[in-house]
């Protein structure tokens, strides 16, 4: 903890070769982030790199109050929810089929689909669904400050979210039926 | 609705939360360099007080080049219009020589004397008024060969008549004399005025010294004037006193002139348009960002009232000071507040704006947590300050118009600072009023920059229109979310009097 606040503080001075360890300290964990907040890896890798301009900007403002990572996490989040708001696009139009997936826990849809391929659905997500999801989901906010923050209302943000969750579910479906019948071909 | 739409939630959540994904190596190539980029932008905003500072300085140096270029044009023009005659050569035959000039001038003196009657004293005569500059009443006739020298125009008058009804105007040196005659030979009494105003500058002295070069009589006339011995010694005491108050009054009236033409003062309104320049400082939280701030606050009605005065440096040129009171009223639309710890440790609901930032615990809702929201339905925000201005201005008349160009700076002075806000925490609404708002600064400084103009009613009243630029030089906050620049373009109308 003390080593990071050296790090930290070496970062404010403008040491290049510390702000260069903080990054490769946390720059997996913000892409993540990133990643799901993107509909693709080039646009993540741009919010990614916006939001450590800004953190290395602002790094005097931290406090040491908190946990550092999720005063940058915050940031990265930000920095997403900036850019959507230039692109805003909240009508989506989506063909929307319920399924079901009693059949099979999660742990099992994860072996079998795999974590990139999960991350890949919410990437394909409408911006504004994937926008929802996220801070649903993620990073935990109600409806109420969703639609503050995205200016939308509740409704939107209620209606929004249980579509990005339909097309999820039919995606996860989807996938696990592939899975399936190419495990049974090998067989 | 679907049962499993939960599971997904958290199928998503597991799954993702604690997956990691290496970004290109070009990302931080990209950081390298655009932090090398940023460095150069943060000299650049470091160094922009100064920049205007010396915008500012370079402004009023120019005023000042323009002001002496203008006076040196001035007093050019003068001797160009007025050319100083060269003394003709002593050596010159049939001329006289400077002793010879000052012994023909005593000789028509006593001469011209011999035709006043001695019994009666021009003063009692009450014909003859004298003016004179009192540190010339001491001079002696040393100093009047002086004057010989050093005013050539002296030596020109070498004529022997001093004619009826003419004025006779003499400069001696940069004392100013000038004499009337009047029927001087008809009524065997020489009237004699000697104005001697003390020129108050140079541009009077010049202007003093052009009048006497208007109203100055054929130069053959004056050496049969012999000044000095009724400027100096030949005066008895009855004719020195009265001249002593001839001259108090004569500069009492003169110091009048002067005061009545210079002081104007200028009591104004101004309706004013204020828009701010933002800048991230020290982003909190939510909402802190610039764009998020301004695009929550909408400027209301604005106004500047107070006094100017203006003092004429010259013909074209004055500088203008006073007081001015201003208010500024902001408005910001309904937004989410969050809860934070305040400088304290209290943990409060936070609202930032433009000028600054306040703490709030409305009363009906209970103790937050950090993170915790309320809805500020509406805040609004005023600010007023004294204004003190110097400033510099050029003006230009033309008929009953005149138009001005003005620069300089201003010192505000903060006198209130407040946030009226009314929450909504979902069953009832409260008002709050906070008169403390976290990061203002007492005081902060303005350059200005107007054009005017003025429609002259009469000599003492005329109606001003003046539009007025007002560009914050410094910010009118610090340690807030945002630092912010006031700036304004204000339309004042007002009267002007001349004192």
């Amino acid at each position: 903890m003390e080593e990071l606040q050296l790090l930290i503080h070496r970062c404010i001075k403008g040491d290049r070769h510390s702000q260069n360890e903080l990054y490769k300290l946390f720059s997996q964990k913000m892409f993540i982030i990133c990643l799901r907040y993107s509909p693709n890896r080039q646009e993540a890798e741009d919010n990614l790199q916006e939001g450590f301009l800004k953190a290395f900007e602002f790094l005097h403002q931290y406090k040491f109050t908190g946990s550092f990572e999720g005063w940058l996490r915050k940031i990265m989040v930000n920095c997403a929810l900036q850019k959507y708001r230039t692109k805003k696009d909240l009508h989506a139009i989506v063909d929307i089929e319920t399924t079901s997936l009693h059949e099979i826990g999660n742990e099992d849809i994860i072996s079998q689909i795999g974590t990139k391929e999960l991350l890949r659905m919410v990437q394909k997500l409408p911006n504004a669904y994937r926008m929802i999801f996220n801070l649903y989901v993620f990073e935990g906010m109600k409806h109420r400050e969703i639609a503050e923050e995205l200016g939308i209302s509740e409704g939107t943000s209620k209606s929004n979210l249980y579509d990005a969750r339909i097309i999820l579910q039919r995606s996860v479906t989807k996938s696990l039926q592939v899975a399936k019948q190419s495990k049974d071909s090998s067989l | 609705m679907n049962e499993n739409l939960p599971d997904i939630d958290k199928l998503f959540k597991s799954a993702i939360e604690q997956h990691d994904d290496i970004p290109s190596p070009g990302v931080w190539d990209s950081i390298d360099n655009k932090l090398d980029k940023s460095n150069v932008v943060d000299i650049n905003k470091k160094y922009i007080q100064l920049k205007r500072i010396a915008i500012l300085l370079l402004l009023l140096l120019s005023g000042v080049v323009f002001y002496e270029y203008n006076s040196y044009r001035n007093k050019r023009d003068i001797v160009k219009n007025n050319p100083v005659q060269k003394p003709r050569k002593e050596a010159n035959p049939g001329k006289p020589s400077s002793s010879a000039g000052l012994d023909s001038v005593r000789n028509s003196l006593s001469n011209n004397s011999t035709q006043l009657p001695k019994d009666k004293s021009p003063i009692n005569d009450n014909k003859q008024v004298i003016t004179q500059n009192e540190n010339n009443r001491n001079k002696s006739g040393k100093d009047y060969q002086h004057f010989k020298k050093n005013d050539s125009r002296a030596s020109e008058y070498s004529g022997n008549d001093l004619p009826d009804n003419k004025q006779v105007a003499v400069k001696r040196s940069t004392k100013d004399y000038s004499i009337k005659n009047k029927s001087a030979n008809r009524k065997g009494v020489m009237k004699v005025k000697i104005d001697n105003a003390q020129p108050s500058s140079i541009q009077d002295q010049d202007n003093a010294n052009v009048a006497i070069q208007k109203d100055i009589a054929p130069r053959k006339y004056y050496s049969n004037i012999d000044l000095m011995p009724l400027a100096t010694k030949d005066f008895d005491k009855s004719l020195r006193e009265p001249i002593k108050n001839v001259v108090k009054n004569d500069r009492k009236n003169n110091s009048k002139k002067t005061r009545i033409s210079r002081l104007s003062i200028n009591p104004f309104f101004s309706p004013d348009f204020a828009f701010y320049s933002l800048m991230n400082d020290q982003p909190h939280g939510r909402g802190d960002d610039k764009h998020d701030i301004k695009k929550d606050e909408k400027h209301q009605f604005s106004y500047t009232t107070g006094v100017l005065a203006d003092y004429s440096l010259s013909s074209h040129l004055g500088i203008q000071s006073g007081i001015a009171f201003s208010k500024t009223t902001i408005n910001s639309e309904s937004k989410n507040i969050y809860a934070e710890r305040d400088n304290s440790g209290n943990i409060k609901y936070r609202i930032n704006g433009s000028c600054g930032y306040v703490y709030i615990l409305p009363k009906s809702s209970g103790p937050p947590a950090v993170g915790d929201s309320i809805k500020a339905v509406s805040s609004k925000n005023e600010l007023e300050y004294i204004h003190v201005p110097v400033a510099i201005k050029y003006n230009l008349s033309i008929g009953k118009f005149t138009f001005d160009a003005t620069t300089g700076v201003a010192v505000n002075f903060l006198t209130k600072g407040s946030i009226n806000t009314v929450v909504d925490n979902g069953i009832t609404k409260e008002a709050q009023v906070i008169n403390n708002v976290e990061g203002l600064k007492k005081s902060y400084l303005d350059g200005l920059i107007g054009f005017g103009a003025q429609f002259n009613l009469n000599g003492k009243l005329a109606i001003t229109f003046a539009p007025t630029a007002r560009v914050a030089i410094t910010a009118i906050n610090s340690g807030a979310a945002v630092k912010t620049y006031s700036n304004s373009l204000g339309i004042s109308a007002g009267i002007q009097i001349k004192l």
